[in-house]
């Protein structure tokens, strides 16, 4: 092209008017209407992205069926129960009395079903015995017992045998299987009654026994009760659950959280995000947007295991008590408590993924640097376990104020003792006070490391958020 | 209403990326920031848009500093181009034009018009990742202006697109400037800036070297060309007028280029004489005394250092 020549007149553009032009800027018929703030412009499309998104729909379903398959459980657990309660293990007892194997059997039907061993104790008689050829009665030798149970049990005809007698004066039990199991079910259901044989030999009479072993009768007496006992197993539940739902949240929506950001980075949107819309605000539109994708998906999950607790029949049966009855008892205060401290450590969570995130630029780095992060929950997650167990020791109550912890052990806290409202009061404003904080700290480092195209150090990191301008 | 940078610095480390660099773009002017890469240009326009902020110097709009008005009343084509590449076209102008503050129906009605108008209607369903680059080009350029910048800054908006599409780009931002709108933009491709600008500057090593409009920084080296063509079928096969221009002592040595034969005038020396002679030597198609194109300007001023003239 011949450079001198061309000049502005020369550019052959096409005269003002020509269709091409009509659909500039200057064809207004209405005028805009204002957008929201940029944080909520960014908050409304990271949310429809996620909820288009192939994983999101994929683990939403997938949640489901697991809440579904669930309900199922207790129905298979009956199942299988009903299955072993037709062909139970058949162990012989011979024994100095008659009548020992129906005692035992009643002592062992007290124990509840699903710790207990599947047993038959029956009398060593050829009717109840399969195989064998004569009856053992009460009484009968440890070797002429051993003669005939032991080539039984050898071949399967019966799972084992009990023999209990007198060997030189003392009392004597000996359990026979093919490999031992449950011999502490033996042990405990024969103590007692070898405790009346040996009273008797001693002159005391079975009610003297009776009186001497009586239990001590232990009253709880609790002057300023903080919830009814129902309200105490469905707190501790919802205290689990939050437990629960924060480390699922931790894991999956903080690494949402660092590799959207990474993807920003790595597809150079970034920069231009960063011309429209200050840092803090690209930060809490992200952290909300996804974190309100996160709260949907959990608010489905719990609406649905709701319904099916209520309304699944197996599990209602399955269950040591009422769900209806459990959810009237527990007190409004503890559901409210639970709203207030999952959103705090959901937030907080998301904004300190949101700090880490501002350190990475490609997604390949998003894995290791959460690292720290759950490194937190692990031990936020220790103290909310010893804050089950002692739940106004030193460590727990300072635990408990310690925002990075408050979500998880002030609320397991709450669910077990009284704790001072100050205490409370003072947990949610130092977690919310660290939030907003972060937030600042998280914009920091996303401004100063935007145009940066490899992970930042730690060290640049700190650098970064001590030193006023970058 | 203008843009002022005024004395700005930056450094990254030890690096002099901006070194004392002033420019003034008032509304409705197209303004050419020419040098070769990393001379400085994406570095000043990103201070310009609060990415990055000057180690000293001030820069406003309109007597305010940018970072209170950049993200309404600033438009920005930043030369690495990023989209979210799971978004549909329409979606994603739609979020860019509402994180700068505007969304209705409007808003949607001059998307539509401007898709239209880029020839991008075809691919208007598509998402940005099946787009080609250059038409993904042409989407973020989109998503520079559709909130009626009064600056626009433009970092490379050439690069990587066709001719027919330079053209649709280059009437858009001639149309954009006639309404007022101020635009900035860089570009190594100088016969970009000789159709647009109304002034440049020339930048090297985080300096500007020249600075003004296109006419005056042609003529500030002074020099002038002077090209001379007869009938002949191409500018190689024309005997007569390096004969004609020979024949003149106090000339250099006449040169064949792109453009025709040519020769830089002394001081001094009339032009008219050689037209005197030529009428006489045979069918004159060209005749020019011109000063030199701005790539030539470039050219001698960047010698030496690595550059990406046309």
């Amino acid at each position: 092209m011949p450079p001198e020549t061309i000049t502005p007149t020369k550019l052959g553009r096409p005269s003002a008017g020509s269709p091409t032009t009509t659909g500039g800027p200057g064809v207004q018929p209405m005028p805009p209407q204002a957008a929201p703030p940029a944080w909520r412009v960014i908050l409304g499309r990271e949310f429809r992205q996620l909820e288009s998104s192939r994983w999101y729909i994929a683990a939403t379903v997938l949640g489901l069926l697991l809440i579904l398959g669930l309900s199922f459980v207790p129905a298979l657990l009956d199942y299988f129960s009903r299955q072993d309660a037709a062909h139970p293990e058949v162990i012989a007892v011979v024994a100095p009395e008659p009548g020992l194997a129906a005692a035992m059997q009643a002592a062992l039907t007290a124990v509840p079903s699903a710790s207990r061993p599947n047993w038959k104790l029956v009398e060593a008689t050829p009717q109840q015995v399969p195989g064998l050829s004569r009856p053992l009665p009460a009484g009968s030798s440890w070797t002429s017992t051993r003669a005939l149970l032991d080539p039984l049990v050898q071949d399967q005809s019966i799972s084992g045998y009990i023999w209990v007698g007198q060997v030189g004066g003392e009392w004597q039990a000996k359990f026979t299987q093919r490999q031992i199991s449950n011999s502490g079910f033996v042990q405990a259901l024969l103590q007692p009654l070898v405790a009346r044989w040996r009273a008797q030999a001693a002159g005391i009479s079975p009610e003297q026994v009776a009186a001497l072993v009586a239990p001590l009768p232990l009253e709880n007496r609790e002057l300023k009760p903080l919830f009814s006992d129902k309200a105490k197993v469905f707190s501790q539940i919802l205290s689990y659950f939050l437990l629960f739902v924060l480390y699922m949240a931790v894991l999956f929506y903080g690494q949402m959280i660092i590799t959207g950001i990474a993807q920003e980075k790595s597809s150079r949107v970034v920069e231009l995000l960063v011309s429209a819309a200050r840092p803090v605000e690209i930060l809490t539109g992200k952290v909300l947007g996804i974190g309100l994708g996160g709260l949907v998906q959990f608010g489905v999950w719990t609406v649905v295991g709701l319904l099916v607790a209520f309304f699944s029949g197996p599990l209602q049966r399955w269950l040591p008590f009422q769900m209806g009855e459990l959810l009237a008892a527990i007190p409004i205060s503890v559901l409210l408590y639970f709203l207030i401290f999952f959103l705090l450590g959901y937030f907080l969570y998301a904004v300190i993924s949101a700090a880490l995130g501002s350190m990475v630029s490609r997604v390949e780095e998003a894995g290791s640097i959460t690292f720290p992060m759950v490194f937190l929950v692990f031990i936020a997650y220790m103290l909310a376990f010893d804050a089950m167990i002692s739940p106004d020791s030193r460590l727990v109550v300072v635990g408990s104020l310690i925002p990075f912890f408050t979500p998880m052990v002030m609320f397991t806290r709450l669910t077990m003792s009284a704790v001072p409202f100050w205490q409370v009061a003072l947990s949610i404003v130092l977690t919310a006070a660290t939030t907003v904080l972060l937030t600042g700290l998280a914009s920091r480092l996303y401004q100063a490391h935007i145009l940066r195209f490899q992970r930042v150090s730690w060290r640049e990191g700190w650098q970064t958020l001590i030193h006023r301008t970058e | 209403m203008s843009l002022e940078v005024t004395h700005v610095h930056k450094s990254f480390g030890n690096v002099k990326a901006v070194h004392d660099v002033s420019l003034h773009v008032p509304p409705g002017m197209i303004y050419g920031l020419i040098g070769p890469n990393g001379a400085g240009k994406t570095t000043t326009m990103r201070m310009i848009l609060t990415i990055l902020l000057p180690d000293a110097g001030t820069i406003t709009w309109n007597g305010q500093p940018v970072t209170r008005v950049a993200s309404r009343s600033f438009g920005y084509l930043p030369e690495e181009r990023g989209l979210y590449p799971q978004m549909g076209i329409r979606d994603e102008l739609r979020f860019f034009a509402g994180l700068h503050g505007i969304r209705g129906r409007a808003v949607d009605q001059e998307i539509d018009a401007w898709i239209e108008r880029l020839e991008l209607t075809e691919h208007a369903h598509k998402k940005v990742e099946a787009l080609s680059k250059g038409n993904a080009q042409k989407v973020q350029f989109l998503a520079s202006l559709l909130h009626h910048p009064q600056l626009l800054v433009l970092d490379e908006p050439f690069s990587g697109l066709d001719p027919v599409n330079v053209r649709l780009l280059k009437q858009a931002l001639l149309d954009l400037a006639q309404e007022g709108t101020a635009i900035l933009f860089s570009t190594h491709r100088m016969e970009h800036v000789e159709e647009l600008c109304s002034r440049l500057a020339l930048i090297r090593h985080g300096e500007i070297i020249l600075e003004g409009t296109v006419a005056e920084v042609r003529r500030s080296s002074g020099r002038r060309l002077l090209r001379l063509g007869f009938a002949a079928p191409s500018f190689a096969q024309d005997e007569i007028a390096p004969r004609v221009l020979r024949g003149f002592a106090e000339l250099p040595p006449p040169q064949l280029t792109s453009a025709g034969w040519q020769v830089e005038l002394p001081a001094g020396f009339d032009p008219a004489r050689v037209l005197q002679a030529a009428l006489s030597a045979g069918n004159i198609t060209l005749f020019e005394v011109a000063a030199p194109s701005i790539e030539e300007v470039y050219v001698e001023l960047m010698g030496g250092t690595a550059n990406h003239a046309a």
